[in-house]
């Protein structure tokens, strides 16, 4: 097991070496000169040449992109702003937590809101009840977000008065962001439950813990649930995911000033630290999660410990990699 | 002679089989109700986009500073927003924006997806290693943020916004259509195919395509809808579509400011892609039953 995640660990630096070289390399011929973005219109050639000079922006793509790899992977150092000066490492530690909270508000509601919708609608199956559920499913895999957030924003915030519409404060300023961010996956997560439930409701255990007279939210939510669990975690990390995803245009309906906001602002300001900082972070972020995603199957799933471990096994065998 | 009777035999036998299985899967459509009304839907909204110029009451950049935000009423028949525009006629050109977006999106995706799949599929080896790994890096980064960096280094416009939205799905397709190859490309008709003398992409593009495709129909109707939707929220970023073009997602964006007091202006472009999306959506659950009836119990 220790193999299997330390080979998962080793496989994913490439990937992150890989995605920062493409994340910079978009940028650096990406057209628009931030010397000019900084110096305004006005400025004369020379000015210009200095500043270029000044920042390191005239020496060859090469030696500028060993340098970011350089500072990013020996130093956490993600340069700094053009506009403002300040670091991006620093910045994006100050605002992550805000994004992250978002996203596991997310992530919670839509777990305890999807998985018994799911379960509901599987035991259900081909009723009113079921029907129901998997139409506010489909109604919800089918909101645009965003257009979804303003409409709360109108009736909660702005009719109602109730919750605040924008900016960060106590946890009430979160409530709004987190439902509008988590109605996909909740619909998602209900989606995925009601199936991979439906294949094991029928299973001879389930009938066998019926016979021996268990009250039925123990059978669905004991016997049944953790064997169609698999999916549903699958599921769970996709969400995860997309919510960060999801937050960069959420946090700017909600003016929330987190990771989405600083990288929609350093776009609109054509300062690329700030832009490749901030995706080649939740680029890491996200295959943090989707490792932690596999090696939760690991502890769900006894059978899936074993594949990884004879995967290993055989690895070691061949010499040869097996790809999944 | 003997070849090539062999030959022209065997694409007329394929085309019957294939027509009757084709009839078959519509047969299971059209008995799923809510497939059906998705597909009506759907088609309606093409229609609307390709004609839409000739039932618009208006132009779409006609403005009329004097008449601005008007209720719905018979000459405006939704009102108009902050310009005086009528927005019915920008829902209507708008939809040619949206659709033709998602669409075009998916189109593009596909056709490199499909191409890169195949080729990992069929030869193996050092090809299939390296587009797989590629394929890992394009999922590293989640779709969404793929879609706004390539489009900010892209610029905007139309053709550089389909790029930006359709190359994150690139990976999916191409890991879907490699995993239906494996077993296929193992098949006796393939081994038949290459006894014969038949060129690789022949083999491939002719031969194991049409039965590795299926699973990605379910996945490219419902994908369709994601780029919808997608192109809205770059649009809201300020990326994308711009206006004036009424796209859905740009008219919800400039008509933000003005949501507290006229909050429809926002309400309709939002239910235009929220109706478009869920009618793809129908279908594609639809199709996933039709094309594969086990699943469904």
């Amino acid at each position: 097991m220790i193999r299997f995640i330390t080979k998962r660990i080793i496989l994913m630096i490439p990937v992150v070496v890989i995605v920062s070289i493409l994340i910079f390399s978009i940028m650096y011929f990406s057209p628009g000169d931030p010397v000019e973005v900084i110096l305004g219109g006005k400025a004369t050639d020379v000015e210009i040449a200095a500043k270029r000079a000044e920042m390191g922006l005239d020496e060859p793509f090469i030696v500028q992109l060993g340098d970011f790899l350089y500072k990013f992977f020996f130093k956490m150092d993600l340069g700094r702003s053009y506009i403002t000066q300040k670091s991006v490492w620093g910045e994006i530690m100050v605002r992550f937590p805000r994004t992250l909270m978002f996203a596991v508000g997310c992530m919670v509601l839509s777990v305890v809101v999807g998985v018994p919708l799911g379960v509901t609608a599987a035991v259900h199956r081909n009723t009113w009840i079921d029907r129901t559920c998997m139409v506010f499913a489909l109604l919800g895999i089918s909101l645009p977000e965003f257009w979804l957030a303003m409409q709360l924003v109108i009736i909660f915030a702005l009719k109602l008065g109730w919750l605040p519409a924008y900016g960060i404060g106590g946890p009430q300023y979160y409530v709004l962001p987190v439902i509008a961010g988590s109605v996909h996956g909740i619909a998602k997560q209900a989606r995925q439950t009601r199936s991979s439930m439906l294949e094991v409701i029928r299973s001879d255990y389930v009938t066998t813990a019926r016979a021996k007279g268990h009250s039925e939210t123990t059978i669905l939510y004991k016997h049944a649930l953790p064997n169609a669990l698999i999916p549903v975690v699958q599921v769970l990390g996709n969400n995860f995911a997309i919510s960060l995803g999801g937050a960069l245009i959420l946090e700017n309906v909600f003016s929330i000033p987190g990771i989405g906001t600083y990288l929609t602002a350093g776009i609109a300001a054509r300062d690329y630290p700030i832009v490749r900082g901030c995706v080649i972070f939740l680029a890491l972020v996200f295959s943090i999660i989707m490792l932690l995603v596999d090696l939760a199957f690991a502890f769900i799933d006894p059978r899936i410990k074993a594949q990884y471990e004879k995967q290993g096994a055989k690895r070691k065998a061949t010499g040869r990699e097996i790809n999944v | 002679m003997y070849k090539n009777g062999m030959l022209r035999n065997s694409p007329s036998n394929e085309l019957i089989k294939k027509e009757s299985q084709f009839r078959a899967i519509m047969k299971r459509l059209s008995k799923n109700w809510f497939a059906a009304v998705g597909l009506v839907i759907i088609i309606i909204f093409i229609i609307l986009a390709i004609l839409g110029p000739t039932f618009a009451p208006y132009d779409y950049m006609e403005m009329d500073i004097s008449n601005k935000f008007a209720p719905s009423s018979s000459s405006h028949l939704l009102g108009t927003d902050d310009l005086g525009r009528d927005i019915f006629s920008r829902l209507l050109y708008g939809a040619r924006y949206s659709l033709g977006l998602g669409f075009a999106g998916q189109i593009f995706q596909l056709t490199i997806g499909t191409f890169l799949g195949c080729i990992a599929g069929y030869y193996g080896g050092k090809s299939e290693e390296l587009i797989m790994r590629f394929c890992d890096i394009i999922q590293a980064i989640p779709n969404i943020l793929l879609a706004v960096i390539v489009s900010a280094a892209l610029g905007t416009g139309f053709m550089n916004t389909v790029i930006a939205l359709g190359v994150g799905h690139i990976a999916g397709s191409c890991r879907i259509i490699r995993a239906q190859f494996l077993p296929l490309r193992e098949q006796e008709f393939v081994e038949a195919e290459k006894s014969i003398n038949c060129s690789n992409f022949r083999v491939i593009f002719r031969h194991i395509l049409p039965n590795a495709i299926s699973p990605l129909i379910v996945i490219t109707t419902m994908g369709v809808g994601g780029c919808i939707m997608s192109a809205a929220g770059l649009s809201y970023l300020g990326l994308g579509v711009q206006p004036p073009t009424p796209e859905w997602g740009a008219m919800l964006t400039a008509s933000r400011e003005y949501m507290r007091h006229y909050p429809n202006l926002i309400l309709y472009p939002g239910l235009c892609i929220a109706i478009v999306v869920l009618a793809l959506n129908l279908l594609g659950d639809g199709l996933r039953d039709a094309l594969d009836p086990k699943l469904k119990n």
